[in-house]
């Protein structure tokens, strides 16, 4: 569970381990100074805003259905990318589907990176079993997102 | 309805939208516990700013707790 400052760098995390994920499983080499993946066999992301008026989309039902095909496809063999979990609408509401969907994709076994702004997410992530916290630090003079380790 | 606060029904439309009944109820069971624990429908609506991991573990662990 991915959190801290906006513009922080959250999102370039996730997308940088899908591209490093989908290279690995393409004999590319990946750009780090060291790297060991495993081979997945989905990279299942639901990243970005895909609000449609000509496919009948708002925010949220996008991110819903996309998270609905994520999780009929998901193994515990896939890699699943999850930008702002929750989000598009009321907090709480967003909040508890989060950790709803989560304990699901807990249950299958694959591996999550989600970003969130939720606390509940958060609090979630430092009490359930096999969740991790990591956040993007911010740095107060720089008013930016300072990333270490 | 001017002059009145929307709620946003996240979990309903979720449900339309084809969600496992399984997760609904889990996400509804989470909203509902979180509205009873922290003061109705008024705290749910103005919600206070609360420390992570303040409740956690509060009733004895697993995801109700959050």
């Amino acid at each position: 569970m991915i959190s801290g400052p906006n513009t922080g760098g959250k999102t370039v995390a996730l997308k940088t381990i899908g591209l490093a994920a989908l290279a690995t499983q393409s004999a590319i080499p990946v750009a780090a100074q060291r790297a060991m993946l495993p081979l997945f066999d989905h990279v299942l992301v639901d990243i970005g805003d895909e609000q449609s008026i000509a496919a009948d989309l708002s925010t949220f039902s996008a991110h819903m259905l996309n998270l609905k095909s994520i999780l009929a496809t998901a193994t515990r063999e896939s890699l699943v990318l999850v930008d702002e979990m929750g989000t598009g609408t009321a907090p709480e509401e967003g909040a508890a589907l989060a950790v709803a969907l989560l304990e699901e994709f807990r249950a299958k076994g694959c591996l999550v990176l989600a970003t969130t702004h939720h606390d509940r997410l958060k609090a979630y992530a430092s009490t359930a079993e096999g969740v991790l916290n990591g956040a993007v630090e911010f740095d107060d003079v720089n008013l930016r997102g300072r990333r270490t380790g | 309805m001017v002059g009145v606060p929307g709620g946003s029904s996240g979990i309903a439309i979720a449900r339309r939208l084809g969600l496992s009944e399984e997760i609904i109820e889990r996400a509804r069971a989470l909203l509902l516990s979180r509205i009873a624990r922290g003061g109705g429908l008024d705290a749910y609506l103005h919600p206070q700013p609360r420390g992570v991991g303040s409740h956690a573990k509060a009733d004895g662990g697993g995801a109700t707790c959050v």
